[in-house]
Parts: structure tokens; sequence; C-alpha cells
């Protein structure tokens, strides 16, 4: 955006809102709050920003990473779905997940893959048998 | 000093001078127009108005005051105050496709019955083998598999299994941000790749019924 | 008589789907290797091609000898010509419409054709007719990847069918047919190829067809299991998905399975099979062809056993401290046996060969004791430990001389001491077809079984086989006129106490009657070996020979032994003793030392089979964890013991087993009848004597060799598929209650055995 809209978004947040964006968005923008999910997460749209710039999210926690933004709000931010999903059912069925894990690589809690099968070939329990 | 016409040389000699010659291959053994129209060689860096421009005074110009270099940086200071191409990652992230091939999942019924029947077509088309499948009859009698593992990195993200699958229980999801510290987590078995199905169904369904009429 | 007139006429009217290959098979076992005896040949044109085929042959049959691929379901060359897929219709000149290759036999100067556009149509038709009611189960259904129908619409069918039926498709229900086939009878095409095979091959004609059109089921009407130990093999003739094997169920598609060739070994018959593996898992076994063992057929414990082979197993080497079992390394076991082996006293160190042992380490270990100076070589089994009464000089005095495929010429047999439906399917399954289509006429001296045929049973002592020394008995007569009788002396006779006696008869019997049991073409003298090392030990000597001693062991080997006597109190209490083997059956508990070895899934092995053929196993998996070949671990033993055999590869221990005997070597090769048959039966005649009356023990009546037919060797006793059976089958079998079947089979008045008493 240009230069005077920069400056009239900084004046409009404020000084400490200005500040969080900056921390989150390395820019100040302004636009419509779509919509906010159960994380903190704000999810906005500005549809004068240029191509592929007008929907973003500011993400609530200040450790943020990319993989925060639960799945319905993916697709919204992805572009690949116009419909907020504010009007949707988050959890159409039961056994849908309800609790958006980010990414844990690095951690310990990271997905450590594990055999899903019983063992081929199972050894004989050796017993002696006693002789007369 | 430009080299005069010779035209009715047979060979002609190939003269390098400050510019160089360059004739055409044909040349050497005929005596046709062709042979006749040599290109004046100009060095690439040099503009063409250096050529109409003679003058000295322009040229010395030119030079001391190295105007395109400014010529060129005025365009970039004109970009400075235009508003910028990329993305705030990962505040903004780019478009993506319904088709988008990113994470595999798998599926499950709306009952949550699994929907994967071992049928190992996915199995059998995957052109890196990356799947591996084992199955046996579940305890109630059904068809069902014991080890489902994908190793994310053999797989190489055609969408094959997805096509493949009869009931749609392999699916490509839009999600491409699940990197790794280790080779270990990106052996996916059976209970991850589940538990991706489960956390992106919603997301899943959204692009299986935008894209469906195409498959 | 029923049953066999029924019988023949099915099979008069299948009489030339037996194929010319196979006839002139049979007929190329004359000594003399003349070609095979033509039969009259006709011209017919084929595709405009002239054509020769044998006289009465089927039409199909012709096209496939002139390289023309005639789609198929119902037809098969093993079986009764049924004509119901329509398949098979090709265009015939002269003809309004398609005619049923199958149905029809070649006359001199048809004029057929296989590709034109009447033929192709009839083809689709057929296939939309098939895929009409037929589910869309491809995914789930185990045949897929392996399927006729699959294959077949793909080549031959149209690619849209016309079905719009509201009401859907036809369903049926699943029919119970026991613990081996599984049954999804929606996807029947009623080809009734099982029908044919469970009433013709197998003798179980519980399984038929009810009902007509659209509503006709293929089942057995009243809840019955399919009670034969041949039940597996309607699995493979199923063209679709409609029954296939219950624990293959759902676990592998055949496009990732490695198929190896190779033999089993669980019974003598030695059936060809060919094993589909993935990894380390033997995930099923299959038939392969051979037509002169087991044709296309094997029996259930051949085909179900292999999940034995996953369970109880060897893998690491034990060495017995006090009352438990602890694992060792490789060189730390073999060190201790070498040491016990080098201090023991020579004449009393003894090995004892089981029924799954090959001949490759027989040998191995038969030179390491010779070596060590003892001559102390005992097979397992009651009265192991004795020289068997048919001696080891002879081959033609242990085998069966007949072949298996020469069984179907005999006209007349004589069973004595011997259930050859459970002691080796395959042979019963020869003589079945020779009841069938050569009025075969048996009689039994022994334990009375359903046998699947009529016989005469002569009775169950043992001094029953007089009665055909006797001239005035009607059988002695049926055998007086017979043309080419057979006697068959089961295996049970080396270790009945007063086997002697029954032998000496038997030979008596084959003496009098010599001309016709021992002919230029025709040897009808056979003994039929129930595990698969008997013949392989008996041909390399490892048996007991006059220089064996009879005292107890101090160290004794036991390759593969688990049908030890009272091992309990026959293994003596301060003796070592080693087993080698691969599964923790009966010999490994007694043991001080056990070595694993490799099952014959694992290994590349020769056994001969009860014929005296030799085949060899090959290895479709590696052997699990700590487990080796079983020659090498003796090779193995040997070098630490100081006394290294002079072979470290397999060709040279080949080598060696040429040198004790080239038959050993030769594998797959043809049988010839003996030409010192009739001197082999003047020395047994000679070294036996004639005991005039029958004594106490030949009062005694014979039991059956086998109790349960399900549970005979280490891999099957460790098989749960083979529990299954038995608690199923084996009722059936004895006629008592069976608590997995339904009540119409266990109650003995509604199935009784198929005996004439004589």
């Amino acid at each position: 955006m240009s230069l005077i809209r920069a400056v009239k978004y900084i004046l409009e947040a404020g000084p400490r809102e200005s500040l969080r964006q900056f921390m989150r968005l390395d820019e100040v923008k302004g636009g419509l709050l779509i919509g906010r999910d159960r994380y903190g997460n704000e999810y906005y749209e500005n549809l004068k920003e240029k191509l592929n710039r007008d929907r973003w999210v500011v993400l609530a926690r200040s450790d943020y990473d990319a993989t925060q933004v639960p799945p319905e709000w993916h697709k919204w931010l992805h572009k690949l779905t116009d419909e907020n999903p504010s009007n949707l059912p988050s959890r159409p069925y039961r056994w849908i997940v309800s609790h958006h894990v980010e990414n844990m690589t690095g951690t310990t809690k990271a997905f450590t893959t594990y055999n899903t099968t019983r063992p081929k070939v199972s050894a004989w329990d050796p017993q002696v048998k006693p002789r007369a | 000093m430009r080299p005069t016409l010779l035209a009715h040389r047979l060979t002609v000699p190939l003269q390098r001078s400050a510019y160089g010659v360059r004739t055409p291959a044909v040349a050497a053994f005929s005596t046709s127009a062709a042979s006749r129209a040599y290109i004046p060689h100009r060095r690439p860096d040099e503009p063409e108005e250096f050529y109409k421009n003679a003058n000295v005074m322009d040229h010395s110009a030119k030079a001391l005051l190295i105007t395109e270099l400014f010529r060129g940086a005025w365009i970039t200071l004109e970009h400075f105050f235009r508003p910028a191409f990329t993305l705030h990652y990962p505040a903004e992230k780019g478009p993506l496709s319904p088709r988008f091939r990113g994470e595999h999942a798998l599926r499950r019924y709306p009952s949550g019955e699994e929907r994967c029947i071992a049928c190992k077509l996915c199995e059998a088309i995957c052109p890196a083998q990356a799947i591996t499948i084992e199955s046996e009859s579940r305890d109630d009698g059904s068809r069902r598999t014991t080890r489902y593992d994908i190793d994310m990195t053999k797989c190489i993200y055609c969408g094959f299994c997805q096509e493949a699958c009869p009931v749609d229980a392999i699916v490509e999801t839009a999600n491409y941000e699940y990197s790794t510290e280790t080779h270990e987590e990106l052996l996916y078995n059976k209970e991850k790749l589940l538990n991706n199905g489960d956390k992106w169904e919603t997301e899943i369904a959204a692009n299986l019924e935008a894209d469906h009429p195409y498959r | 008589m029923l049953n066999r007139s029924l019988a023949l006429s099915a099979a008069r009217a299948s009489n030339w789907a037996r194929t010319s290959a196979v006839q002139s098979q049979r007929l190329a076992r004359r000594t003399l290797h003349t070609s095979g005896a033509q039969r009259e040949q006709v011209e017919i044109f084929i595709n405009n091609k002239p054509v020769l085929a044998d006289a009465g042959a089927a039409l199909i049959q012709a096209c496939e000898k002139a390289g023309v691929d005639i789609p198929r379901f119902c037809y098969h060359e093993r079986l009764a010509v049924a004509g119901n897929c329509r398949m098979c219709l090709v265009e015939m000149e002269r003809s309004p419409k398609p005619i049923a290759s199958c149905a029809m036999p070649v006359a001199a100067g048809m004029r057929i054709h296989t590709d034109t556009p009447l033929v192709h149509k009839a083809r689709e038709g057929v296939m939309e007719f098939l895929l009409a009611n037929h589910p869309l189960d491809c995914p789930i259904c185990d045949q897929g990847g392996e399927c006729d129908l699959q294959d077949q619409s793909m080549r031959y069918g149209g690619d849209r069918g016309r079905f719009k039926e509201p009401a859907g498709k036809r369903a049926t229900e699943n029919k119970n047919l026991g613990p081996l086939v599984k049954t999804e009878m929606n996807r029947c095409i009623h080809c009734t190829r099982c029908v044919r095979f469970a009433n013709e091959v197998a003798g179980a004609p519980e399984l038929g067809t009810s009902g007509r059109g659209n509503d006709m089921q293929i089942g057995t009407y009243v809840e019955q299991v399919l009670a034969t130990e041949m039940s597996g093999n309607v699995v493979d003739l199923c063209p679709v998905g409609a029954l296939t094997s219950k624990p293959f169920a759902f676990t592998a598609r055949p496009w990732e399975l490695k198929k190896t060739e190779s033999i089993d070994v669980l019974d003598g018959i030695g059936s060809n099979i060919r094993i589909d593996s993935r990894g380390l898992e033997v995930m099923r076994i299959l038939p392969r062809l051979n037509e002169e063992v087991n044709e296309e057929w094997i029996s259930d414990k051949t085909r179900h056993a292999n999940d034995g082979l996953k369970r109880q197993r060897l893998t690491t080497p034990l060495i017995r401290e006090g009352d438990k079992f602890v694992p060792a390394a490789w060189p730390e076991a073999l060190a201790l046996v070498a040491e016990r082996l080098r201090t023991a006293d020579p004449e009393r160190v003894q090995a004892m060969a089981g029924a799954l042992a090959d001949v490759e380490s027989l040998v191995a270990l038969k030179d390491l004791l010779n070596r060590l100076g003892s001559e102390n070589l005992t097979l397992d089994g009651v009265r192991g430990a004795e020289t068997p009464i048919h001696g080891l000089d002879l081959r033609a005095n242990y085998l069966l001389n007949s072949t298996l495929a020469g069984v179907e010429q005999a006209d007349l047999v004589v069973l004595v001491a011997t259930n050859p439906r459970h002691e080796g399917p395959i042979l019963n399954t020869r003589l079945r077809k020779a009841y069938i289509y050569n009025n075969l006429e048996v009689a039994v001296v022994g334990a009375p079984a359903d046998l699947t045929y009529e016989y005469t049973h002569l009775g169950t002592k043992m001094e029953s086989i007089e009665a055909l020394l006797d001239d005035k008995h009607p059988f002695a007569q049926k055998l007086a006129e017979a043309k080419r009788p057979m006697i068959i002396l089961g295996s049970q006779i080396t270790d009945l106490e007063g086997g002697e006696y029954l032998y000496r008869k038997a030979n008596e019997l084959v003496a009098k009657h010599a001309d016709k049991f021992f002919q230029a073409d025709w040897n009808g003298y056979n003994v039929f070996h129930r595990t698969a090392s008997r013949a392989g030990a008996l041909d390399v000597g490892f048996a007991p020979n006059g220089q064996s001693t009879k005292e107890p062991a101090q160290f004794l080997y036991l390759l593969n032994a688990d049908d030890i006597a009272n091992p309990a109190t026959s293994i003596p209490k301060d003796a070592f003793v080693v087993y080698q083997g691969h599964h923790g059956d009966v010999g490994a508990h007694y043991a001080d030392v056990i070595l694993p070895g490799a099952a014959y899934t694992e290994k590349d092995a020769t056994f001969v089979n009860t014929e005296g053929r030799t085949q060899m196993t090959r290895a479709a998996v590696n052997p699990p964890a700590g487990a080796r070949t079983d020659w090498k671990v003796i090779r193995a033993l040997s070098e630490v013991a100081g006394v290294p055999l002079p072979y470290e590869d397999l060709p040279s221990l080949r080598g060696r087993m040429y040198e004790i005997s080239p038959t050993l070597v030769r594998v797959d090769s043809h049988l010839e009848t003996s030409t010192f048959a009739p001197l082999g039966h003047q020395v047994v005649l000679d070294q036996t004597s004639s005991n005039g009356k029958a004594g106490s023990a030949q009062r005694t009546e014979l039991t059956p060799a086998l109790t349960d037919f399900y549970l005979t060797d280490p891999i099957s006793r460790a098989s749960s598929i083979m529990a299954k059976c038995s608690a199923t089958f084996t009722p059936i079998f004895n006629h008592e209650r069976s608590p997995l079947a339904s009540h119409h089979q266990d109650d003995p008045a509604a199935n009784p055995p198929r005996v004439q008493q004589a």
C-alpha cells in the first residue's frame, strides 16, 4: 500500500495495536475483522489491498507459528472458500478432533512412528519336560 | 573502419577484430547473397544509441556521470513507493486450489467408520512405492488394514493414490506446513494418517465438494 | 453301486475331457520310451487354418492346441463338461447359432471361426449378463487381481452395461462351508465347477445346486460343512470370488506376492506347490501343475498349515540349565555340543531322524556320525530303533512302485493297514479316479474308514488278509481275474507289533499272482509312506542296520524328530540330547541343547517322495531370527567338533549325495519300473520266515495310523487353522458328533460309511 495509507493505518490503530501488528505482520494493516477463532487468532480482510494480500491472520500467541491456524479458518485464509467459517458448524461429526494442535516437531510431543501390526513370527516358549 | 564487401571470393577469411566478424556458416562454399551479408557484431552491453551518437562530449558525459546508473536507481525508487507484492508469511498466505496436493490423510464415513477397505489399489498405483499396506479381517468380519504406512519422504505428491481410491479414503489435504526436524517423523503410520484425517475433515470435505464434478 | 453308476455316467460324458497330454504321459512310462500312443487325429479348420485334433476331443481343446484362446468359466479339463456359462461360444459354418466349444466334439472337416463379429457379440453379451447380477465388490474381493471375470471382461467384454434395475442386483445368502472356504454367494456365477469337483474328484456329495434360473443357489442345501480334505481346491477352481480362502481372507493381493515353486513335505506325496510370500511371511500356498504327482490338487493340510510356520518357532539356540532353557549364541551352543560329541563313546552316540528331515541334512548327519565311528542311526516312531521290515537294500521293496499316475490304471487294489485318504489324499483322489473310470475293485485290510469310494472290507484284524490267499473268497476270485492288480502296504507295517506276519502274508499274496503284479510296464507292489523324509532316509541308509548297538544312548541327536514314542521314558535320563528342528514340538522339550533349523519354506532342500521321486523345495523366505539351514548347522558342528565334513557348499554336498545314490540328485526326473522288482520280492520271501498261523498279536485289531489328519507333524500341530479344522472335520470323519458342524453331519445313521462287508 502506499505510504499515505500506511501512515493512516498507524494513526488509526494507535501505538499499542500498531506495536502488536508490527510484531506479528511486520507492518500495520487495516481491514474488516471477519472473525475470531477460539484460540484468539483474528482474521481480517481488505479487498482494496493487492491480490493475495487481502486476507490475513493476526496470530494470538507471541510464539506464533503458521500451523496454529485451525482447519476451518485455514481454508478461508488460503482462499479455498469464500464462506465465513464462523457461520458454519466447526464439528459436523463427533469424531472430528475438536482441539487443534500445531506442528510439534522439535518438541517432545513430536510424532514418532511405530509399528501398528503384530510381529510376524512368534517364538516358542521354552519349557523343559523331565525324563524318567 | 568497416571491412569491405568481398563478394566474389570463394573463401572468406574470418577476421578477428575488436568487434569480431561473424559470417553465416554457409559462407565458406557458396557465392549466394547470404554469404555477402555479414552482421556487424557489437558488444551486448553497449546501447544502440552509442553508435548513433558519435559526439565525444555526449559520450564522455555518459561515461563520467554514469547516467544509466541513475536511470536504474530512479526505477528502483519508483518501486519503493508502490505497494509490495511480498506476502507476509505467516499472516498472509498464498492462495490454494481445492485440488492442491499436500499432506495425506485417511478419511472416515460420517458414522466414524474408517473408509479404507484395504483394497491396495493405492499401494499398487503409487509410482514411488511409498505406501505399505497389510490387512486382515477385523473382529467384526470386515476388511480393514492393520498397517497403512506412507513414507512421506518417498512420496512424490502426485495424487495418484487419491485418484485410485474407490472409496475416497486416502486424500491429500491442502496442508503443506508439516515440515519436521527429523526424518523419522515423516514416516507416517496409520494412526498418524487417521488423526490427520480427523483433524482436517472439514477442509477435506469442502475441497472434495468443490472438485468432485471434475474427478 | 448307485454312486459308481452315477459317477460313471458323468465320466462317460466327460471321457474326452481328459487331455491327450495326460494319456501320452502315462503311456510314455514304458521302459523303452516309445513315443506315446497316438489317438486318431482329425483335421479341422480354425480361423481358416488347418489343425490336427485328437478324435473325440472337445473343440475347445483343439483350439487350445492350435494356440487360439477361448474364454471360459465353467469348462475345466479335469472335470465333467457342464456347458452352462456359454462364454466359449464360437462360430461354426453351417450352424445357425454359435456353438459351445466345450460341449462339441470335433468332427472331420469342421470349420470354426473364433474371431468374427458374431463371436465377439456373443462374448460381450455373455459378459454383460454375468456382470448384470455381479456385485461391485472388486476392492474388497480377494480374487481381485487374479479373477477370471475381471480378466475376461477386460479382454472380451463390452465397455458398458445396460443393467438399470431399480430393484437392484440379485442377492444370495452366504453358506458356511467350514473354517477353510469363505463363501460370498452374491458373487457366484453358477459355473458349477465346485459342485463337479466336490462330487467327482473329492467325493463329497454335500455340495450341489438348488433352484433354477435367477434363484439358483450353490450350496449344501441343509447346513453342512464341506467335509473333505480336498475342500481347499474349490477356492482355486472358482473363477470369481465366491469361494475364497478363509485363512487368507483380506491379507494380500496377488500382485504383491513373490511366487516360489516348491514341494510340500507335510505328507509323503510331495505335492508340487507354489509358495506365495511377502517379506518374511508365507501368505499362502497354491498347487502347481504336475501331471505325475498331484495334477492340480493339494490337500487342505498342505494348503493351510502355513500359519503354523509363524507360531512356536525356534529362533535362537537354547541350552538347558536345570529346568529352564537359556538363550545362547551359536558359537557357544555349537562348542558345547561338539565337546560332548567328542567325549562321548562312539558306540553310544545315536541320531534319530524325523518326518521333515531333508536328504541333505540326513547325508551330513550320517557322514558325521560315521566319521566318529558310530552306526546308530534310527528313525522316529514306534520300533524306529529296529531295522525296517522292508529292508534298505532294494528300492522296489519300499517305494510306491506303481507311481501316483500309474494308480489310475489299476483295476484292483488291496489296501493293507493304510487309510490313503488321510495318509496321502492325493493318492486317494487317484484311486477314486480309477474307481470312476476304470471300475476299480478295492479291498481293505484294516480299520474301516470312509474312503469316498466303495470297497470290500476284508476285516480289521491282521489275519483277515489270509482271506485273499484262500481261493474261495469272492475277492480272491476277482484278484485272480484282475489284469493290473495293486497292493498298497501302509507304512504302519513297520510300526506294528507283529507287522512281520502281515508283511509276509502280503508278499505271499503277491507271489501267488506274481505274473500279474510284476509286468513289463507295471509293478503293483507298493509301500506307502506317510512322511516326506522316510523314502529319502531309506535311500541314504539312515536307518538301523545290523551294525547298530542296542545299548542306551549317551549322546542323542534328534534331527526334526517329533514322533518319538514315549519320549519321557524312551530317552535315557543321563543322555545328552541335542534337538535340531524348527518348531518347539515334542522333541524340543526333552533336549539339552536346541539348535534352530529352517522349515521347508525356508531352505533349498531335497526330499524323496513315496514313489521315489526326488524333488527340491526352494526357499521362499528367510528363516526367522537365529535359525539356519539344517545341513549347514551339521557342517558347522562337524568343524567345531574336529571332524570337518568334506563339503562346504551345496554342489559338493550334492556330489556326495550322488555318490550315495544317483537318484538323489536327479530331481523331477521320469520314474521307471524297476527291473529288480521281482528279485526284490524274492529276497523278501527268502528273508522273512513263514509263520504258519497268526499269533496273538495278529488277532488284535488294526487301528488307523493317523488319528487326526490335521495334526500329523510339527508344523500342522502349531497351526491354529489346523486346530480349527481338526475340531470341525475330524469328528465328521470319525462319524461322531461335531460341535462346529451342523447336527446333520454327526448323525451316524444319516452318514454311514460307504462300505460293503465282505
